[in-house]
């Protein structure tokens, strides 16, 4: 189906209202005043469209972690509503979702593999999702070996990738793990996308792009690795930089020294001096003061529908910063600092 | 059609007695304060109160003066009345500051009274408009002030008692409701409690648990307990499980990672869920016979201060608006000084409220009370404040005027002239019989019942409506009621009243241009007799809505009515000349020939070529204003099209309707057409006043008559 189809300005027309009826600085005003979960909950219940999700739950009794999935559950109805809007033939927006969601499982079952907790997956286990992934993620809490989760992993896209990360004295190398599932789930969907919409490729590639600076600056402060075994955790795709400032940062001393590098690019105008401090926090938030005004002027339906669901997901990740920071009795000035607003 | 002459008071005396002269003015009810702390007179220090204030007690000056004021009980209650003053508690001592003093002589005693008195409603939702003010109106009556802070204090201990229980009875009601539900969500489980709850070995816990928890316990079948799903609505399984007391920690923390919720089972639940059930029942029942008590007291307690305790209310809220209005004196030395108008004619009455005073009259010389009156204008620093004075008809589209801006205190006010107009207006674009009676009837009751200005402005352009519908035949939609009256009329009344009747579009069109016309002609009359009076020939005379706009305006209509109606060409030379380019040119140089006629210096500002272009486009503007502003009458002829336009939709829906459809459509489609286009004419009639006439006429740089 042509972008500019009118199924496609169906999309863009839904997801900017729907994107408009989402919490605005006045809404997390209101949040950040409440004093406990269940005056959250009750806000959520009672002024948003998470309504429909929490309208059985009782806000004085609710408990954080449930919330928490009920929101997320909140999110998951809103892409599966949105099934039936392709983009393109190939693409739409709860392949997407499902992509997306398959990757984090594996994610956490790889992790809970290498600490031996598999049993543990019970508890988080995500009942939404079962009705629609391949994985069937009831049995990952059981497996007793890498065998079994592999044999899981049979029919979706990331089996072959899996399969190279053999445990090595009965672990999996993670990081590496992770970035071949990262670059099996971003080649499956670049391949998916309309490739004449550069814009969307553009916000993919910047994506990857900050989790590789993300990767560098963990595995140099925390890890202290070399710069062979970090390239190879990095995902093959460049959008700012080249491949040239990458070895820069790789080979750079110190943190400061990375930062440095940074400051010269084009990520210039979104760092600041507490760039590393909470790398995922800036780099999400670089991401939504592009995607903010993407979705609001790009007629793309595909760019659109990838900023609704990166943005909603920074919604949701904001909801439960306020949850924690009022866990932890924050002042509101403080907890303003944490949200990506 | 007037603005009420006033008349500046000047009134200063002793610093004593500036409570019982607020009193005095607040009781006269036409006294319009200014701030006399502006005034440069009064601009001195108040070293001289200082000394005034240390000997004296603010508070006792206050309760004289309730008891000069027939509070008898007031003013023999001093001891108890000082209680509530802080001020006089702590008395005016020797180390005091000047800012302190003046903070305490500017104080208002009766505000905190006033407030715990607004407490007192707010708790009980008692609405402060439903409380009749013409209680304290009534001077007859005999209100007891004895006490007050203390009865105050006491009432509102009741009330707040009062609503504690209400709330604590309402509290344990709902928690035996939420026992209730609970144990009504497990009474098809055929559970003993006394046998559930005496297992020394085993944790029982009953609660819901959310319906994505209660899918993944599948995958906890290896641990060791015993669940037992009672009911599964839509989001939630209600349900119990058992655990060995030696594992129970545990499976306690799987559960409560699951988000599962403990409905805790009450003590004294014994026996099976339905025994329990009826103990429940009958606790509940006696919280809210309770309640119902609590509620009958609140109710009875809140008619007694709605009916007695107002009064007490009005005369404090009179007493602290009162005293609130000190702030417009200013206070130095011994003396304050206070400053503001009042209507002419009540001179004599005010004079006579201050000379017939107990408490203010006999006063030592240097003690007492002067009151002088002068000219309004005698104090260039002061504006005199504006009072619109109309006749019945004119007095509620006051609310009109004050909307765009009252007229300055020289000016006229166009009330009367506004108030014709809007109802002829409105009249010719809503004219319908039924309609116009409808809206007028609409309008009475809003007077009568709210005392709505807008009321009684809907009743009059009701019965307007109502009066252009009889010309148009017009009533709820049916168009052709007086047609055969007026066939039986003569030539030419039955032609013209038929072309009206049938709506004829260029008779209607070229009839709103005329009245444009002739409103617009009447609000340059009206503009040349305010320029006439404040003397400014640039206005009255070469301005473009004085008399050289006049002659340019009547001679441009004058001309093109002969050319396109008459097919008669007046445009000689001599018409051409006089008429229009002489105006023209008097439009063009209003301001240098404004100065000279007047007697000023002619100045012209950026030079002449400044002058010539600003002027030119000025003109410009002034040509295609005329234009612009007639045509724009045409929208009065347009509305009485769409009238007709938007009743013929509705008939002909109720034409293809079936009995009582046919009745329901046409009270619809008649309340729709009221509400809808008679919101739209309203706005529109307003329209053309403000922009097309009081653009012409009326600058409303007037300052409102504010009484206190």
């Amino acid at each position: 189906m042509n972008l500019k189809s009118p199924t496609s300005n169906v999309i863009v027309t839904k997801l900017r209202s729907l994107y408009g009826k989402s919490l605005d600085s006045s809404a997390y005003e209101q949040l950040i005043n409440k004093y406990s979960v269940s005056g959250v909950a009750s806000y959520l219940k009672n002024e948003t469209l998470y309504s429909s999700t929490l309208e059985s739950i009782n806000e004085n009794s609710i408990h954080r972690g449930q919330l928490e999935l009920l929101l997320k559950i909140s999110n998951f109805d809103k892409y599966r509503d949105l099934f039936y809007y392709k983009t393109n033939e190939n693409f739409n927006m709860f392949k997407y979702v499902i992509l997306k969601n398959e990757l984090e499982q594996m994610m956490i079952a790889i992790r809970l593999f290498n600490t031996g907790e598999m049993k543990k997956y019970a508890v988080d286990l995500p009942v939404f999702l079962l009705k629609y992934t391949k994985i069937d993620l009831k049995k990952i809490a059981d497996a007793k070996n890498f065998d079994d989760l592999l044999d899981l992993s049979k029919e979706t896209i990331y089996y072959k990738s899996l399969k190279q990360f053999k445990p090595i004295d009965g672990k999996i190398d993670i990081v590496r793990c992770e970035t071949e599932l990262r670059k099996t789930f971003y080649n499956k969907i670049i391949s998916l996308i309309d490739k004449k919409d550069k814009k969307t490729l553009e916000i993919l590639l910047l994506d990857i792009e900050i989790l590789n600076i993300s990767i560098i600056y963990r595995l140099k402060k925390f890890f202290n690795k070399d710069k062979e075994y970090i390239k190879s955790c990095l995902l093959p795709f460049f959008y700012y930089l080249s491949e040239e400032i990458i070895d820069k940062m790789i080979d750079s001393k110190t943190t400061q020294e990375m930062l440095k590098i940074i400051l010269t690019t084009k990520y210039k105008k979104y760092c600041d001096e507490n760039f590393f401090s909470d790398i995922s926090f800036f780099s999400k938030k670089i991401l939504y003061n592009i995607l903010k005004k993407g979705i609001r002027f790009t007629n793309s339906s595909q760019y659109v529908m990838i900023s609704y669901i990166y943005l909603m997901d920074i919604e949701l990740k904001n909801i439960i910063t306020i949850i924690e920071c009022i866990g932890y009795k924050f002042e509101t000035k403080e907890i303003k600092k944490f949200l990506i607003i | 059609m007037a603005i009420t002459k006033m008349s500046l008071v000047r009134i200063s005396g002793n610093v004593k007695y500036i409570d019982e002269t607020m009193v005095k003015c607040c009781e006269f009810g036409m006294f319009h304060p200014e701030r006399a702390k502006m005034l440069e007179e009064y601009e001195k220090t108040n070293e001289i109160f200082l000394d005034y204030s240390k000997n004296t007690g603010y508070l006792r000056k206050i309760v004289d003066l309730a008891g000069k004021l027939g509070l008898g009980q007031f003013k023999n209650q001093i001891s108890d009345l000082e209680k509530f003053s802080k001020e006089d508690k702590i008395g005016f001592e020797d180390n005091i500051s000047e800012s302190e003093i003046e903070t305490r002589a500017y104080s208002n005693s009766f505000e905190s009274l006033l407030h715990k008195c607004e407490d007192i409603f707010t708790m009980l939702d008692i609405k402060l408009k439903d409380i009749n003010k013409k209680i304290f109106e009534n001077k007859d009556n005999n209100i007891e002030i004895e006490n007050i802070d203390v009865r105050i204090d006491e009432l509102k201990s009741k009330v707040e008692y009062l609503l504690k229980e209400k709330s604590l009875h309402e509290k344990k009601i709902s928690e035996y409701t939420s026992v209730l539900t609970q144990l009504q969500n497990i009474d098809n489980a055929n559970i003993d409690f006394d046998d559930l709850f005496s297992c020394k070995y085993l944790k029982i816990r009953f609660g819901r648990l959310p319906k994505e928890s209660y899918e993944k316990l599948k995958l906890f079948d290896s641990e060791e307990f015993v669940f037992v799903s009672f009911k599964i609505d839509h989001n939630y399984s209600l349900c119990l499980y058992i655990t060995p007391c030696y594992i129970s920690k545990k499976i306690d923390e799987m559960f409560n990672s699951l988000f599962f919720e403990r409905i805790r089972i009450p003590v004294y639940a014994h026996g099976t869920p339905d025994s329990t059930k009826h103990y429940v029942k009958d606790q509940i029942n006696k919280y809210e016979s309770a309640l119902k008590n609590i509620n009958l007291e609140i109710k009875n307690l809140k008619t007694k201060i709605e009916k007695d305790f107002s009064k007490i209310y009005f005369k404090i809220k009179f007493f602290s608006e009162c005293f609130s209005n000190k702030k417009y004196a200013a206070i130095f030395e011994d003396k304050f000084y206070l400053v503001g108008f009042i209507p002419k004619d009540l001179e004599h009455e005010f004079v006579d409220k201050f000379n017939n005073s107990d408490s203010l009259n006999n006063l030592e010389s240097s003690e007492a009370i002067d009151v002088t009156i002068s000219d309004p204008t005698s104090d260039k620093r002061l504006k005199t404040p504006v009072k619109l004075k109309n006749n019945r008809f004119s007095r509620p589209f006051e609310d009109f005027v004050a909307m765009y801006g009252l007229p300055s205190y020289k000016d006229k006010d166009p009330t009367v002239f506004l108030s014709i107009s809007y109802t002829v207006l409105f009249g010719i674009m809503f004219g319908d019989i039924g309609q116009g009676l409808v809206i007028a009837l609409l309008g009475y009751l809003m007077a009568k019942i709210k005392d709505s200005n807008f009321g009684r402005i809907l009743t009059r352009i009701g019965l307007s409506s109502a009066f252009f519908g009889v010309i148009y035949g017009s009533c709820f939609g049916f168009e052709d009621l007086f047609e055969k009256y007026i066939l039986g009329l003569s030539d030419p009344y039955k032609n013209f009243l038929l072309k009206i009747s049938h709506k004829d579009t260029n008779t209607l069109l070229l009839g709103a241009i005329f009245i444009g016309v002739i409103f617009t002609i009447s609000s340059m009359i009206f503009n040349i007799v305010v320029g006439i009076k404040h003397k400014k020939s640039s206005v009255y005379m070469f301005g473009q809505n004085g008399l050289a706009g006049l002659v340019f305006y009547f001679s441009a209509i004058l001309a093109v009515v002969g050319v396109m109606i008459l097919k008669t060409n007046v445009l000689n030379p001599w018409f051409i000349t006089f008429c229009i380019i002489i105006p023209i040119v008097l439009i063009f140089l209003k301001e240098p020939l404004g100065d000279k006629v007047d007697g000023r210096e002619v100045k012209i500002h950026d030079g002449v070529g400044g002058f010539v272009i600003e002027n030119f486009f000025e003109l410009y503007d002034v040509l295609l204003g005329f234009m612009s502003n007639t045509i724009s009458f045409i929208r009065v002829g347009a509305f009485v099209l769409s009238h007709a336009g938007m009743m013929m939709v509705v008939m002909n829906f109720v034409n293809n309707m079936q009995s009582y459809g046919k009745i329901s459509m046409l009270i619809f489609g008649n309340i729709f057409v009221m509400a809808f286009e008679g919101l739209i004419v309203g706005i529109q009639v307003l329209r053309l006043q403000f922009y097309e006439m009081f653009s012409r006429c009326f600058d409303g740089a007037g300052k409102p008559f504010k009484k206190i």
